[in-house]
C-alpha cells in the first residue's frame, strides 16, 4: 500500500527531489521510484461536504418542524411520518451504498437526526416535564448501533457529543447514573475506531465531565474540585505513556490552566483558612502556580503562557486591594526578570533550550 | 450475522426506543384516572420541543407542616403524595415514603425551600409535570388568561405517573 500524503507535502517532496536530480544526487529513475512509494491522500471531498451538509439542513428542518408543533396534524400522524421517514431514509442509505456510498452514508446522517426529532416529538405528546436531558441519552444510545455498525467515527462523535449533552443537562435533575456505563463505552470505540485520534479527544471531555458530574453529587466543595482537577490536568501532562501522549498532554495542560486561575479566587479558599489569610493563600498559590506555569513553558508549553497572561490580568481586573496587588505584580514582575535573565543564558550556552 | 441482518438491526434499535418512550405514558393517557389541578402558567420556549406553557400546580408547593418525615428523609428525596378531592379540584392529602394502597397519589420529587416572609419554608415537589407543550405563538394568549384568573389543568394518573392532558380556562 502507497504512504499517503498531503498534497502540500507531495509538492514538498516532489519539488525536492527534483533539486536532488538537478544537483546530481539521484538519478531520473530514482527519483521516479521514490515519488511511487507516495499518493496524495483524499481530503476533505467536495461532494462530501455537499450531502452532507444537505443531510444536516434537512434534518435540522424536520426538527424545527416538530418543535413548531403545528397542529395541521395530530400527534400520532406525525409519529407515524417520523417513523416513515427514519425507515425511508435509513433503507435509501442502505440501496445507495454500493453505488453512490457518499449520498448513501448521509442518508444515514439524516436518520440520525429524523430519530433525534421522534424523541421531541414524544416529549412534546406527553408534556413530559424537566429539562428532559434523557432525551439526549436516549437520542445517543440510539446512533451508536449504527455508528458501530458502519464504523463512522463521525457517528461516534455524534453520539459522544449527546451523551456530553445528557451529561451537562443533568445538573440540577438527579445524577447522570448512564455516565458509568457510557464513560467506558466512548474509550471502547476509540479503540474500536481504528484508534481515531479525535474520538479519544472527546472521549477524554466525557470522562473528565462525568468526573465534575460525581463531584457535584457528593456535593464536595469547590476548592477540593478544582484541587482535584488541577491534579487530574497535571497527571495528564507529565504522566508519560503510549495512548496519543499528545492529546492528554495538550487537554492536560489547559486543564491545569484553568483549574490553577480558577484557585487563585480568594473566598474557594475560606474552607481551610480563616476569612482573613485567604487572600494571602490564594496569592502564595498563584505565585506557585505561575511558577509552574513557567516550567512549563520552558519546556516548549505555549499554552502555559496564554495562562500566565490570564492570571495576570485577572489580578489586574479583580481588587482595588492595591497592597496585595502590588505585592503580586513586582513579585511576579521579578520572577518574570529572572527567568529572562536565566533563558538569555542558557540560549547563550552551547546547548540552548526549546525556546532558543 | 450477515452484514445486512446487523444493518436492520442497527436501524430497528432507535425505532423500538421511540417505542418504548409512549409505552408508559400512553397507558397513563388511557387507563389513567383523570384529575383536575388549579395552576398558574407563563410562556417560554424549549429548543427542541418548541414553545410550551410553564405549568405551576398548587400541588407542587407542599408547606412543611403536611409533612412529618424528618428532613433528610424528605429533602431530594421521591415520595407518594396523597390527592383527595375538595370540589372540583385535587389537592394535597398527605405525603408518604411508601406507595399508599388506595386514592390517587403522585410520585415527585422533594426540595426545601426557604420562605422568606415567616421562616417556616415550604417543599416544592417536581412531577415532572412542568410544560405544556403548544403550537408556536399561541402560548402567549394562554399566559394572558392566566394571569387574569388561573388555569386548570388536567392530568391523567396511573401508578403515581401522571401525564398532563391539556390546560383550560378556570
Amino acid at each position: 500500500m502507497k504512504r499517503q500524503i498531503s498534497k502540500a507535502n507531495f509538492n514538498l517532496v516532489s519539488t525536492e527531489l527534483e533539486h536532488y536530480e538537478s544537483n546530481g544526487l539521484i538519478s531520473g529513475e530514482q527519483k521516479d521510484s521514490l515519488l511511487e512509494i507516495y499518493e496524495i491522500k483524499g481530503g476533505l471531498n467536495f461532494i462530501r461536504v455537499v450531502v452532507t451538509i444537505g443531510a444536516l439542513l434537512v434534518g435540522l428542518g424536520i426538527l424545527s418542524f416538530i418543535a413548531s408543533n403545528w397542529d395541521g396534524i395530530t400527534h400520532w400522524v406525525k409519529l407515524l411520518i417520523i417513523f416513515g421517514v427514519f425507515g425511508g431514509v435509513n433503507l435509501a442509505g442502505y440501496l445507495l451504498s454500493d453505488n453512490n456510498p457518499k449520498t448513501g452514508r448521509s442518508f444515514i446522517y439524516l436518520g440520525t437526526l429524523v430519530y433525534g426529532a421522534g424523541i421531541f416529538l414524544i416529549g412534546q405528546m406527553y408534556n413530559f416535564g424537566g429539562g428532559f436531558p434523557t432525551a439526549f441519552l436516549l437520542w445517543s444510545l440510539g446512533v451508536l448501533p449504527i455508528a458501530f455498525h458502519l464504523k463512522d467515527k463521525y457517528l461516534m462523535l455524534f453520539a459522544n457529543l449527546l451523551f456530553g449533552v445528557y451529561l451537562y443537562g443533568s445538573f440540577g435533575q438527579g445524577f447522570p447514573y448512564a455516565g458509568w456505563i457510557g464513560v467506558p463505552i466512548v474509550y471502547l470505540a476509540y479503540n474500536y475506531f481504528e484508534k481515531s485520534r479525535l474520538l479519544l479527544f472527546f472521549a477524554n471531555l466525557t470522562a473528565l465531565s462525568f468526573i465534575l458530574q460525581i463531584t457535584l453529587r457528593y456535593e464536595i466543595k469547590g476548592l477540593f474540585v478544582a484541587l482535584l482537577f488541577f491534579v487530574i490536568g497535571l497527571a495528564m501532562y507529565v504522566v508519560k505513556h503510549s495512548l496519543e501522549f499528545d492529546i492528554f498532554r495538550l487537554q492536560g495542560n489547559i486543564l491545569l490552566g484553568l483549574t490553577g486561575v480558577i484557585l487563585t479566587i480568594p473566598d474557594l479558599w475560606d474552607i481551610v483558612v480563616s476569612a482573613q489569610s485567604t487572600r494571602l493563600v490564594s496569592i502564595l498559590f498563584a505565585l506557585a502556580f505561575v511558577a509552574l506555569l513557567f516550567v512549563l513553558i520552558r519546556k516548549g508549553s505555549l499554552i502555559s503562557l496564554i495562562f500566565v497572561c490570564i492570571t495576570i490580568f485577572r489580578y489586574y481586573t479583580d481588587t482595588f486591594a492595591f497592597l496585595p496587588k502590588s505585592l503580586f505584580f513586582i513579585v511576579g514582575g521579578l520572577l518574570l526578570l529572572g527567568f529572562g535573565f536565566y533563558f538569555e543564558r542558557m540560549m547563550k550556552s552551547s546547548k540552548g533550550g526549546p525556546l532558543a | 450475522m450477515t452484514k445486512k441482518k446487523t444493518f436492520f438491526l442497527a436501524v430497528a434499535i432507535p425505532l423500538l426506543i421511540l417505542l418504548a418512550m409512549t409505552i408508559k405514558p400512553q397507558a397513563t393517557v388511557i387507563f389513567g384516572q383523570e384529575i383536575i389541578l388549579e395552576t398558574k402558567a407563563y410562556d417560554p420556549t424549549d429548543l427542541f420541543r418548541g414553545d410550551y406553557v410553564a405549568i405551576n400546580f398548587a400541588i407542587s408547593d407542599i408547606p412543611k407542616s403536611m409533612v412529618d418525615l424528618p428532613i433528610d428523609k424528605v429533602n431530594n428525596k421521591n415520595l407518594f403524595v396523597s390527592l383527595k378531592q375538595e370540589g372540583k379540584y385535587y389537592v394535597v392529602g398527605q405525603v408518604s415514603e411508601t406507595k399508599p394502597k388506595q386514592g390517587v397519589y403522585l410520585k415527585g420529587k422533594f426540595q426545601e425551600v426557604y420562605n422568606g416572609i415567616n421562616g417556616a419554608g415550604d417543599f416544592r415537589v417536581d412531577y415532572s409535570m412542568d410544560k405544556y407543550f403548544v403550537e408556536q405563538g399561541s402560548g402567549k394568549d394562554l399566559e394572558q388568561e392566566s394571569f387574569k384568573g388561573g388555569l386548570v389543568g388536567t392530568v391523567k394518573v396511573l401508578g403515581g405517573y401522571g401525564v398532563l392532558t391539556g390546560i383550560a380556562l378556570r
